[in-house]
């Protein structure tokens, strides 16, 4: 459980490469957690909505259309406008393939 | 030079087997009842059956042929009974034909040939009582890890295979590939999505070419067969744990293989000539899979997964990685090594360590949980349609 009044992002997700604007959460995160950045990355992030352990984060706003990136590599396309902290999946990821 | 040495049955001066089963292989499915009936006398003895062996064409019989007679070349098979039919395409002379079979030994048996059910039986366990002397006087020998092949596999695979577990699994393969042994990575439609990487990884020009033709035409395939690959790879059990599209589920695979370069593409069940890591033509589903590598040759192979899986091999051990700790602590009875402790902070070459470790014990004999819990699974990977 994140505790609500912010935590180390790295401690919470984990980012797989500098170019992903996803992370893999390894917690259950509730709407409404406040995470930052450290170091290098001072990335501020309030998760919006409830996001279990394994899936997505969005790290920024991610417009339709547009490559969501995870190792470095496109994933899916966003099929709507992602806002930063929501959850990045199957409802509005498309395989790119 | 490796200075690893491992203790195994020496089938020829390269080939050594980490175990030494006895196998009764049903070479067309109308003989399976009867080899389960040949084994059950016998616990130490494994039947093999399968639902193929006849009405089948071209290059799809020499995909069977080659998997059922890998399967009882395996170096980890002493003895092999071959029971057919007798009308089938996959008759016992096919199959014996196929290898040599060296340091083993090899017989068959014919049920249209010798008729009533009780005289199978008895020839059947005059050819076993056979094989069984011919087996328990074969010792362990010396052999050196390089002369290993071992099989990757991922089954289940969840968003954290490809932080915890399959970078574990990549260090371990880099390990076996530095120390001279055969790494066999499978599941082509398993790379849609992570060409970029493979691409970089293969020197030889017609490997590459070869092997983005065979990723493309699965693709293609799945486009045919009314769509993309969603809802089928990934499985909706792997959408369910987080992982959205192929590319995802692809790009956290291919991490299990390290960061060797890749050194031939070798057709399903086919033995690969190079050392080093090797990438063989199969289907994502288990089963099929580590059946192909285990045909291949594969004298063990290392399977991680995050949603949990029992599947093994007859002949081979399969050593089960799960990626996160709850699916370990659910399923532990079908798990050898938890990776998700990496989550938790543990390092990955800790667990890499692990592994290995636990890789060069199943060598010299220790069991695997698939193995305890007697998974045996055997699915040929079929490439056209039955007559």
């Amino acid at each position: 459980m994140v505790n609500r009044r912010g935590r180390n992002l790295t401690d919470y997700v984990i980012i797989l490469s500098d170019k992903d604007n996803v992370a893999t959460s390894l917690v259950d995160l509730q709407a409404g957690d406040y995470l930052f950045g450290s170091g290098e990355n001072q990335t501020t992030i309030t998760v919006l909505e409830d996001i279990r352990a394994g899936f997505k984060l969005a790290l920024s706003g991610i417009g339709k259309a547009e490559p969501i990136y995870k190792y470095g590599y496109v994933i899916g396309l966003a099929t709507v406008d992602i806002e930063k902290g929501l959850c990045v999946h199957v409802h509005n990821l498309i395989s790119s393939v | 030079m490796s200075t690893i040495k491992l203790k195994g049955y020496r089938r020829t001066d390269s080939l050594f087997g980490i175990r030494n089963h006895i196998v009764v292989m049903s070479t067309v499915s109308c003989a399976n009842s009867v080899v389960e009936q040949i084994a059950r006398a016998d616990a130490d003895i494994i039947p093999i059956t399968h639902q193929h062996g006849c009405t089948h064409m071209g290059a799809d019989t020499e995909q069977v042929l080659r998997t059922i007679s890998g399967t009882c070349d395996n170096p980890n098979v002493g003895g092999v009974l071959l029971v057919g039919l007798g009308c089938e395409t996959a008759n016992v002379n096919n199959i014996a034909s196929r290898a040599d079979y060296s340091g083993k030994m090899v017989e068959t048996l014919v049920i249209q040939e010798i008729g009533d059910l009780r005289k199978i039986m008895d020839t059947a366990q005059g050819s076993l009582r056979r094989i069984k002397e011919f087996v328990s006087k074969q010792q362990r020998n010396d052999f050196d890890i390089s002369n290993l092949t071992v099989g990757l596999e991922c089954g289940g695979s969840d968003p954290f295979s490809g932080i915890t577990a399959n970078p574990a699994v990549g260090l371990v393969s880099d390990r076996l590939v530095e120390l001279g042994a055969t790494v066999i990575l499978s599941e082509i439609p398993e790379m849609i999505g992570a060409e970029a990487c493979l691409e970089s990884r293969i020197l030889d020009d017609a490997v590459k070419q070869r092997l983005m033709a065979r990723i493309k035409d699965y693709l293609q395939k799945a486009k045919d067969a009314g769509g993309d690959l969603r809802g089928c790879n990934p499985a909706p059990g792997n959408i369910k744990t987080g992982l959205s599209s192929i590319e995802e589920k692809s790009l956290g695979c291919f991490i299990k293989a390290g960061r060797s370069d890749i050194n031939e593409f070798v057709e399903y069940a086919g033995h690969p000539k190079c050392k080093g890591l090797v990438v063989m033509d199969t289907p994502g589903n288990d089963p099929e899979s580590v059946t192909g590598m285990v045909a291949g040759g594969a004298n063990l192979v290392l399977f991680t997964t995050g949603t949990g899986t029992p599947v093994g091999n007859p002949v081979a051990p399969v050593i089960k990685i799960s990626s996160n700790t709850r699916m370990y602590r659910r399923m532990c009875d079908f798990i050898d090594i938890d990776a998700g402790k990496i989550i938790e902070g543990a390092r990955a070459d800790a667990v890499a360590d692990e592994i290995f470790e636990f890789l060069l014990d199943v060598c010299n004999a220790k069991q695997t949980a698939a193995e305890v819990n007697n998974c045996k699974e055997f699915a040929v990977n079929r490439i056209g349609p039955a007559f």
